[in-house]
Order: structure tokens, then C-alpha cells, then sequence
């Protein structure tokens, strides 16, 4: 008899390796993961394996808007429909734009860009949604566009390069972005350089 | 019986997400690369949070841990926030700093490639040609990890190379002579390099910096002696790197 991993049944190493494709799984926590679904009933178990198929089958990215939808084929999602076009606000991720959503400030629309310039994982704006957004421009009815990239060094180089494409090439479009310094709860004593030099740069008048 | 505290200084190069609020990153310092988990990190109150950026001059406290090394105090030295305010200038110092984490070794002593990375990260928004300083950078970082390229002789006889064009080979990492590259028949494995290429790479192995304003160089010169540059750290390191498409922009 053999010992050890190769010992297992076929169907379980599958899928210890199809956990351990998630991220932050491990191979410890996906064996875990593994075992766990083979003592659970069959009932719970299609459950989970039919609710990643829908996922899979039934949904995609609207073509505009690059947010999740069920009409993966039409051009425009339900909410490209729903919300004004004046006003877009560009994300890195779904779950950005689904926590801003969730706030109710903005009240436009969103463009996702499914990731950030990262030159160290070798991503640059060419795997980004940029040429959709373009598109998107096109048609001439965005004011304003508000870059909601995450202030990280990718998210600001992102924010760099969009910014220099969309002034260069869409004069009449207004661009903003998310404004930045000291959060709230923090304090100053342990805030970093960049943090203070962006709440002295733009500090408001008291009223 | 706990471990106690240790003390390092570095550039964070690379950041990554980690389960709820938790952020790895990766430092470069005279220790050379170590990996640290900062927990709570991504919590806008954290009092980590604002530190642990790449492009990050760092003084950190971390616990030494079989695994990854948990951090209790970063503290930010330099964040060059003149190259963080330039798209051009974050692409080049991200090449830079995936470079220096190609070259750097694990047992020895960094302290001097740190301080180059460092300074040359602290000089280039003030730069006319920034490419010209990464050109720098590369030179010499390939010559302190023992990898410089042999400019003024011959790499097969050992001859002093005479004032005119001569043909590169970054498998040998120098000059051949006319008479050897001749015989060798060596042209499909080496490159031409014009007599002012050669005299920007002199200069810079003389470290005669100021006179290399005077030479009114075009970033096309530049341009080809990084190609040169670039061959030969792509057969050191044996693989591209990934920034090296972003760093001529």
C-alpha cells in the first residue's frame, strides 16, 4: 500500500487541488476543506457545487459598465439602465463599487476596471477595462469622471495614467478623485508621510 | 521562551492583501529579503496602515517567527512622495526595486546596494534624464554583485580596445577586439556598439558623472546601452523582468 498523499482516492486530490486555487487556502486548509466536504450529506454538497456552476454559467461582465450582471450577452446591463451616465465612478474592483453603492453617496454610475497598473506583477493599463471606459466616453454623455482607486501605489499610478489619457483626450470632461488624508479613528501621531502631506494639501477652511 | 524584538531598516517592494485586514509585504534591507505579515493592517486605523506601501523607506520592529516575521512598529524614513507623484517616475522605481531584488543575496552583506537603490530613488524626480540615472543604477549594481561588464579590453585577449565600433556579447558580459570577433565568428551572439555608446559606458565605469551632462546624450544613447545592459542582466537573473517594459516609458 502506498502511503501519504498519492494514497487518496483520484476525486479527493482533485479537488484538495481546486481548493487550494482559492486564495488564502493552503494545501493544509484545503485537505481540511476536503475532508470536511466528504463527511457533509450529498444534499448540502450540490448545493454548493450547484450554486459555483450558476455563478459560472449565468453570470459574466457587462460590456459597459464591467460590473456584474445576468444579461452577459446584451450591451448594457439593468443597472448601466438604471443610473445616470453624467457622473462615473471609476473602481478597481466589483467589491469597491458595491461598497460605495452601498453608502448612497454616489449616485451615478460605476466603471470597473477589474485591477490596478502593477508593473511587479507585470500589469500595465492594456489588462485593465481602460479601453471600455474609453468607449464609454465616446458617446459624449459623461460631465465627470471620479477615480475611486484605492490610495495605494497602484491605485495612484492607475489613477495617474487615467487621469493623463482622459485630459489628454476628453477636454470638456471634468475629473475628480476621491479626496485623501487622515481617515477617522486614527492618530496623528502614527500617521505616515504621504498620509499628513495629503491632509496639508488639502485641508478645508472651518465654517 | 519568547523571542524578542528585532530592529531592520528597508524599502518595502511589494505588498499583497491577506486574509480580512492582514497585509504581506516584502522589505529589502542590508539582511537581504525578508517577508513580514503586518496584522490588521488594512484597518483604516491601524497604525501600520499608511507605512506599509511599496516604495517605502522603512524602520521596523518584528518578531522573528519560523514562518512569516509578525511586525509590531513600522515606522517610514523616506517615502518618496516626489516619485509618487509622477505616473513615469513609479514605473522606474518599480524596476528598480525588482532589479535590486533580483540581484540581491541572501548571506551577504547589502548595505552598499541598499544605499545606491536608496539614493538613486532619492535623486531621480530632480533628474534631467531620468533613464540615464537607471542606466547608472544598472551598471553598477551588475558590477558590486560581481556581474560588471568588462568595457575597456577585450573579454577573449585581454587586448585594450582601440577607438571604434566593437561588437557586445552579454553571454561574456564585454568587448570583443576586431581580431577575435573575427575569428570567433561570433555575430548572431553579440551587438554592435557605436563608439559614443562605448563612451557613455566609459564614462559611467570612471564614475565620471558630471561629464556625461556635457555630452549632450539623447535618450536613444541611453536607450541602446540599456538594451545592452538590460541582455546581460536577462542571462545573469535568466528570466525578464517584468518592469522592464514599464521602466522606458
Amino acid at each position: 500500500m502506498t502511503s501519504g498523499k498519492n494514497s487518496l482516492p483520484v476525486e479527493v486530490q482533485k479537488l484538495i487541488i481546486a481548493f487550494s486555487s482559492l486564495p488564502g487556502i493552503g494545501p493544509k486548509t484545503a485537505q481540511r476543506l476536503s475532508y470536511f466536504v466528504l463527511s457533509q450529506n450529498k444534499e448540502e454538497t450540490l448545493k454548493l457545487a450547484e450554486a459555483l456552476k450558476e455563478v459560472k454559467e449565468n453570470l459574466g461582465y457587462c460590456k459597459t459598465c464591467c460590473f456584474i450582471t445576468s444579461d452577459k450577452d446584451s450591451e448594457n446591463c439593468g443597472y448601466c439602465y438604471e443610473k445616470e451616465s453624467e457622473q462615473i465612478c471609476v473602481v478597481e474592483n466589483v467589491i469597491d463599487a458595491i461598497t460605495i453603492e452601498m453608502s448612497g453617496i454616489h449616485k451615478g454610475s460605476f466603471h470597473v476596471l477589474h485591477g490596478a497598473i502593477s508593473p511587479m506583477n507585470g500589469i500595465g493599463p492594456e489588462k485593465l477595462k481602460v479601453e471600455e471606459l474609453m468607449k464609454r466616453l465616446n458617446r459624449g454623455e459623461t460631465k465627470e469622471i471620479i477615480l475611486a482607486t484605492n490610495p495605494t501605489l497602484e491605485g495612484e499610478a492607475t489613477g495617474m495614467y487615467l487621469n493623463k489619457i482622459i485630459s489628454e483626450n476628453y477636454k470638456n470632461i471634468k475629473l475628480t478623485r476621491l479626496a485623501r488624508g487622515l481617515a477617522s479613528g486614527t492618530d496623528l501621531e502614527y500617521s505616515d508621510f504621504n498620509t499628513l502631506s495629503n491632509a496639508f494639501q488639502n485641508r478645508t477652511s472651518i465654517d | 521562551m519568547k523571542t524578542p524584538n528585532k530592529h531592520l531598516k528597508g524599502i518595502i517592494t511589494r505588498c499583497t492583501n491577506y486574509k480580512e485586514s492582514d497585509r504581506i509585504f516584502t522589505l529589502i534591507s542590508d539582511d537581504g529579503i525578508m517577508k513580514f505579515i503586518a496584522r490588521g493592517a488594512k484597518k483604516p486605523s491601524s497604525k501600520l496602515s499608511g507605512h506599509i506601501e511599496p516604495l517605502n523607506y522603512v524602520a521596523l520592529y518584528y518578531r522573528p517567527s519560523k514562518s512569516l516575521n509578525s511586525v509590531s512598529q513600522v515606522e517610514s524614513i523616506h517615502s518618496f512622495l516626489e516619485i509618487k507623484k509622477e505616473y513615469n517616475l513609479i514605473l522606474k522605481a518599480q524596476y528598480m526595486m525588482e532589479l535590486a531584488e533580483s540581484l540581491f543575496s541572501e548571506n551577504d552583506d547589502n548595505s552598499s546596494i541598499l544605499s545606491l537603490l536608496i539614493n538613486t530613488l532619492r535623486n531621480i524626480h530632480n533628474s534631467k534624464i531620468p533613464t540615464l540615472d537607471i542606466l547608472i543604477f544598472e551598471f553598477e549594481l551588475l558590477k558590486h554583485q560581481g556581474f560588471g561588464i568588462s568595457i575597456f579590453d577585450c573579454t577573449n585577449c585581454d587586448k585594450e580596445l582601440e577607438r571604434s565600433d566593437h561588437y557586445f556579447s552579454s553571454n561574456v558580459g564585454g568587448f570583443y577586439c576586431t581580431t577575435c570577433f573575427e575569428s570567433k565568428r561570433l555575430l548572431d551572439q553579440s551587438v554592435k556598439v557605436t563608439v559614443g555608446q562605448q563612451l557613455i559606458l566609459r564614462t559611467i565605469a570612471r564614475k565620471n558623472y558630471k561629464d556625461l551632462i556635457s555630452l549632450n546624450l539623447s535618450e536613444k544613447e541611453i536607450s541602446n546601452c540599456r538594451k545592452l545592459i538590460q541582455n546581460s542582466i536577462r542571462d545573469i537573473i535568466g528570466v525578464q523582468l517584468k518592469t522592464v517594459k514599464f521602466s522606458d516609458l
